[in-house]
């Protein structure tokens, strides 16, 4: 049998190194579209608000006085463990100490996706 | 044997060409792909609320071992970072000192160092970032003018402002202020308490300490302005009634400063800087008085931001003004009571206030 | 007698067009484009705003020993000036034109005497209401209040028991007209 004439064959080899270029391109060009939205969906993630305000209440709620029948402190401290976990999913841990004049907060956050653990110091 | 006659057939050719002109084609086809979507376009919300961040939560930054903020210090190729913030403990609440800075258009080279010191970045995107404070007429703009598509942020912000006080009549008589002998040289004194200022709790009881850093008045940059009002009216600083005064009764003889280091006792002569020679108001007029000059009803000493830098942040300030008499008389004067302290007592000096406000990002 | 021996090399480059012609249509094609207007960016947008509202609501204009405004309205139980405040903060503009930004405010605390139940109560709305298929993204913020406002139930038992300072989180869901 005639052995098939190939050689126009690198015509078609051309056609084809063209086309699987294109489709590379392609996936490239569209990969590079979701940056924009990726950076959004980073930024929602963090609980950066969150963080922000519940330090400060409990920052606040170390300065609160538990005398009396009105247990401020224990009171106000109890109500952000309960809440945090309960509306924002979060558990907040946090203890102090007064050590030579200065005030340490020693607070601790875990939303299941970010961990926070700070010492403040006054 | 080769051949070499050079002759191509007519279909290899025909096929060849309708090869090429296919891939001409789509050659020209696919860069019509990637209009509208270079890679910049997708992220300039990114980069407005990065930059956004920074100006609204960051104090800003100078390059190490510079103790001078960034507001004050004159060399631009030192300063880092822009940033609004009074501390970083203060996320939104901005300074004065440093808006009024960063939208000075001839302090900065548009647009390359805000590029490099706010929006970042190896692309140079164009920007506009614009800040309204209410109750203020005009916006601060920085930036140029606005396209059909852009990336945006919007920060709300509270703009920190001075402390002043006014020394009015009431407050001489319950001070007793005016409870001296007959002298024809009558000293008053203001203590700035620079540590008190800087480290003392701003309430008692401490409520929020996080927060503190938004009201705090610091002596070394702040304005600092002092009234002293009433000095004509009855009660009459002088025991004595002689009103109204004569013209030259009674003149501003100096103002000097002085400053106490910690641990010595006795007080330091201090020179103010040279470039802020005018400080002294008399009687209401706005242009700035020299001294001696004739006293008849009303001081204000302004001080701009930055008189008071060159001391240490540790050291109170004490203002002396000097009144001289024409005849012996009493008149204002903190020999007996003591010198007026500016602190944060709200009797004492009116405390900075917040300002509300509004901060637009546009990066495009 | 025509001769159709290169006939070969046409059918050949016919054959490499059509395929990278059928590749560049097929690319077009299912190429899909995200514009930047998608959602994700503005809700990270709304949720700036509104936290930044929230934060400043809370923020006192002169010094740290009086009460926040947002104490106040909490304690008081004053709806109006919650929405008027907020609408007013959030809504703002460098321009003339304000934004259209709506939302629903709940007061969230913990249930007195026993501290175990957890009760949200609708504190305060503006004037559109929430409409099926609007995005809307929830910002909260961290107060802590004096006594029980009136809004709040009664608390059974002693009266004692329920005075003193409690922290309660003030949780606002905003969106865009």
């Amino acid at each position: 049998m005639a052995r098939l004439n190939d050689d126009a064959q690198w015509i078609v080899l051309m056609g084809f190194v063209v086309s699987f270029s294109l489709f590379f391109l392609a996936i490239v060009l569209n990969q590079s579209v979701v940056v924009g939205q990726t950076t959004a969906e980073a930024v929602s993630e963090f609980p950066k608000d969150d963080i922000r305000s519940v330090r400060d209440v409990i920052i606040q709620s170390v300065f609160l006085d538990d005398s009396g029948t009105t247990l401020n402190r224990t009171h106000v401290q109890n109500e952000i463990q309960r809440l945090s976990l309960s509306r924002q999913g979060s558990t907040v841990n946090f203890s102090s100490n007064a050590i030579a004049g200065y005030t340490n907060v020693y607070i601790h956050y875990n939303n299941g996706v970010t961990i926070y653990n700070e010492t403040w110091t006054y | 044997m080769a051949d070499e006659s050079a002759i191509l057939s007519v279909d290899f050719l025909v096929g060849f060409t309708i090869f090429l002109l296919a891939f001409i084609w789509i050659a020209t086809l696919v860069p019509s792909l990637f209009l509208g979507l270079s890679s910049q376009s997708v992220d300039f919300d990114a980069v407005a609320y990065r930059t956004g961040v920074i100006l609204a939560e960051d104090p800003g930054a100078t390059s190490p071992n510079i103790t001078i903020p960034w507001e004050f210090y004159g060399d631009p190729r030192f300063v880092e970072r822009f940033g609004l913030a009074v501390s970083k403990n203060t996320p939104n609440v901005l300074d004065i000192n440093k808006v009024n800075r960063f939208f000075c258009s001839t302090a900065w080279v548009y647009p390359n160092d805000y590029r490099q010191r706010a929006i970042f970045g190896d692309f140079p995107y164009q920007f506009n970032i614009s800040l309204k404070v209410t109750g203020e007429d005009h916006n601060w703009t920085i930036g140029d003018v606005l396209p059909d598509n852009f990336g945006y942020i919007r920060r709300d912000i509270k703009v920190k402002d001075w402390s002043n006080t006014t020394i009015g009549n009431a407050l001489i008589v319950s001070r007793g202020y005016n409870n001296t002998e007959n002298v024809t040289s009558n000293v008053f004194s203001i203590e700035i308490n620079s540590s008190l200022l800087s480290k003392g709790n701003i309430s008692n009881p401490v409520i929020d300490p996080i927060r503190e850093d938004g009201y705090r008045i610091n002596p070394n940059w702040d304005r600092i302005i002092i009234n002293i009002t009433g000095l004509s009216q009855s009660p009459h600083p002088r025991l004595s009634p002689l009103l109204p005064a004569s013209p030259s009764d009674v003149n501003i003889t100096s103002v000097f400063f002085y400053r106490h280091p910690t641990g010595i006792s006795g007080l330091v002569n201090v020179t103010p800087d040279p470039k802020y020679t005018f400080y002294t108001y008399i009687d209401g007029s706005s242009i700035p008085a020299t001294l001696p000059a004739d006293l008849r009803d009303n001081l204000s000493l302004m001080f701009d931001p930055g008189f008071f830098s060159g001391i240490p942040p540790d050291n109170s300030i004490y203002i002396n003004v000097t009144f001289g008499m024409k005849s012996p008389m009493q008149f204002l004067n903190s020999s007996l009571s003591g010198p007026f302290e500016y602190d944060y007592n709200p009797t004492n000096v009116t405390q900075p206030s917040l300002k509300d406000g509004v901060m637009e990002v546009a990066v495009w | 007698m025509v001769n159709s021996c290169g006939q070969l090399f046409t059918i050949e480059g016919i054959a490499a067009s059509l395929i990278i012609l059928m590749t560049a249509y097929i690319v077009v094609n299912n190429t899909s484009v995200y514009t930047p207007g998608d959602t994700h960016i503005s809700n990270m947008q709304l949720e700036v705003m509104g936290s930044d509202a929230l934060r400043m609501m809370d923020t006192s204009s002169n010094g740290t020993y009086g009460k926040t405004p947002l104490q106040t309205i909490i304690e008081q139980g004053d709806s109006d000036t919650f929405s008027t405040m907020f609408l007013n903060i959030v809504n703002n503009r460098t321009g003339t034109t304000r934004d259209t930004i709506q939302f629903r405010a709940n007061v969230t605390y913990l249930m007195q005497p026993d501290y175990q139940t957890v009760n949200s109560t609708i504190f305060s709305n503006s004037s559109q209401s929430l409409i099926e298929g609007d995005h809307a993204v929830r910002v909260s913020e961290w107060v802590i209040v004096d006594k029980t406002p009136k809004d709040f139930p009664e608390c059974p038992g002693m009266l004692s028991a329920c005075s003193g300072k409690h922290a309660v989180l003030v949780e606002v869901l905003l969106w865009r007209d």
